[in-house]
């Protein structure tokens, strides 16, 4: 009732909204820039997920190193990623490889910051018992502390996901021409709220799966952690 | 006893710190081969440390430590460990713990697996053996701790509060599968606990530690084998007696 004096301008329908949304994947419209994002969001993710963790992972078996470096470490993420946009446009130009770039930059934090929380967190009576053992380093590494921290790292990686996605959408508003973000700022100019709306369902449903795939992912890896495979 | 070599022994041990402060100060002694002693003390006395520094995971301030007339400088192969917490993995099966310090020398073979699986039996907990440690209770955890110390046949066990964390029936039953254990293998054991009754029971002789010092060294003349009626009788309780007045005399001093 109170929403019916409300100009479709502002807040369109839902059944329009639904409209917009089934004609663009039927026609084939909102494919391609679904594509683009979701390529976007995997390649930056899995990018910053990789040099994260080995960073990380380089950064906790050199505790000297990692102070010396901590502070640059710390300072490269407190720059709101986003403002660099700009620089990498000039760098890279507009499109994936700038997109892609930013949401790397947002993953690698949480991957880096898990890792070396997981890794330097094993209880020491455990690390004890690996020294007693005789163990190499490389082996405590792989065989104590990589599963010790697998749950600590793999929710850093469930954090990145939600994180790459927001990167991927965020960093087409700025560098983008196309994806579902660079089409947010399309529709903007065109004053097509209902769009905007439908690219909000598309946006939200496909984080929803990307979330699903790597608690799927996540929990395989636990279980063939337990079946010895680490 | 006398006539057997020497084990396990320290001289003049001490122990820094890296804030400085004093963890031992000064620590002989000598254990024969198939010794069985206890260390007892209040908590922070400096047991942990002492068992850390003969262990070799610790390097003394100054002193020297041997063990089967090597010089320890760093953990030992010769030394089977058992933590105050069971520390298993908890991503590996019950077995696959206790094969442990065998894989990560090489590959298991059949007959350590046979091994692991007799150790388990001695233990009590075979049946247990394809579990993972979130599926056992903290006794059964404990059981699979000791089997891993003695997988690789150790001639030397070091033991820091093994069984601290357990109720006191399961308690017992895990000193006498330890007693067992060890009488079968021949090993030294060095078994650190605040439990008087524990140490008792369980030792040839006590070892009283008060600030990072051994100030007392009571003898348990009890005969072998020993059983859980012992601890009724008199002759132990006066052993226990002895072993507590050392302690409060040792708090005295300090
Ligand atoms: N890493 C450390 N740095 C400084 N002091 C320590 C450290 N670890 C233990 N201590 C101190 O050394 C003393 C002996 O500790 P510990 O050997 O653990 O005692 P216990 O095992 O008998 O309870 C305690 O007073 C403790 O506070
Ligand atoms: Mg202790």
């Amino acid at each position: 009732m109170l929403l019916s004096g409300v100009s479709p301008l502002v807040l369109p329908a839902p059944s329009a909204v639904t409209e917009t949304l089934w004609d663009g994947l039927v026609s084939g419209a909102l494919w391609q820039h679904l594509w683009v994002t979701g390529a976007e969001t995997l390649l930056g993710f899995a990018l910053g997920c990789v040099i994260g963790f080995l960073i990380g992972a380089i950064l906790a078996e050199m505790p000297r190193l990692r102070r010396l470096l901590w502070p640059y470490v710390l300072a490269s993420q407190v720059v709101p990623k986003l403002a660099l946009g700009p620089i990498f446009i000039i760098w890279f130009g507009f499109g994936m490889t700038s997109t892609v770039i930013i949401t790397a930059l947002i993953c690698f934090f949480p991957l880096l910051e898990n890792t070396i929380t997981g890794l330097s967190n094993v209880p020491q009576e455990k690390r004890d018992l690996f020294r007693m053992l005789g163990a190499t380093r490389l082996q405590t590494l792989l065989r104590l502390k990589l599963p010790t921290s697998m749950p600590v790292i793999l929710a850093g990686i469930r954090v990145a996901i939600v994180l790459a996605l927001v990167g991927a959408v965020v960093g087409e508003f700025i560098a983008g021409s196309k994806g579902l973000g660079a089409s947010i700022i399309a529709a903007q100019g065109m004053m097509d709220t209902t769009l905007i709306f439908a690219l909000f369902i598309l946006i939200t449903l496909m984080g929803l799966f990307f979330y699903q795939i790597i608690v799927v992912i996540e929990r395989r890896i636990l279980q063939s952690r337990q079946k010895g495979t680490f | 006893m006398q006539t057997n070599p020497t084990s396990i022994s320290l001289s003049k041990v001490s122990y820094t710190f890296s804030n400085g402060s004093k963890g031992l100060l000064g620590i002989d002694f000598n254990i024969p081969k198939g010794g069985f002693y206890c260390l007892v003390g209040r908590s922070g006395c400096g047991k942990t440390t002492c068992l850390k520094v003969a262990a070799g995971l610790l390097a003394p301030s100054s002193g020297s430590i041997k063990i089967s007339d090597t010089p320890v400088d760093g953990p030992s192969s010769d030394v089977g460990f058992v933590f105050q917490t069971p520390s298993l993995l908890e991503w590996l099966t019950v077995i696959d713990n206790v094969l442990l310090p065998i894989s990560l020398k090489g590959s298991v073979n059949k007959s350590d697996e046979k091994f692991a699986l007799e150790l388990l039996e001695l233990a009590g907990i075979k049946h247990l053996a394809q579990r993972y440690p979130e599926q056992l209770s903290g006794g059964q955890q404990s059981r699979a701790a000791l089997a891993r110390s003695l997988v690789t046949s150790p001639p030397v066990l070091m033991m820091d509060e093994p069984f601290a964390a357990l109720d006191a029936l399961t308690r017992e039953d895990l000193q006498d599968v330890l007693i067992n254990l060890v009488e079968a293998s021949g090993t030294t054991v060095i078994f650190v606990t605040h439990d008087i009754g524990e140490a008792a029971y369980l030792g040839d002789k006590i070892l009283v530690m008060e600030g990072g010092l051994i100030t007392h060294e009571v003898e348990i003349d009890l005969p072998r084998p020993r059983a859980s009626d012992l601890r009724y009788e008199a002759h132990f309780s006066k052993l226990c007696r002895k072993v507590r007045s050392a302690m409060l005399l040792g708090a005295g001093q300090c």
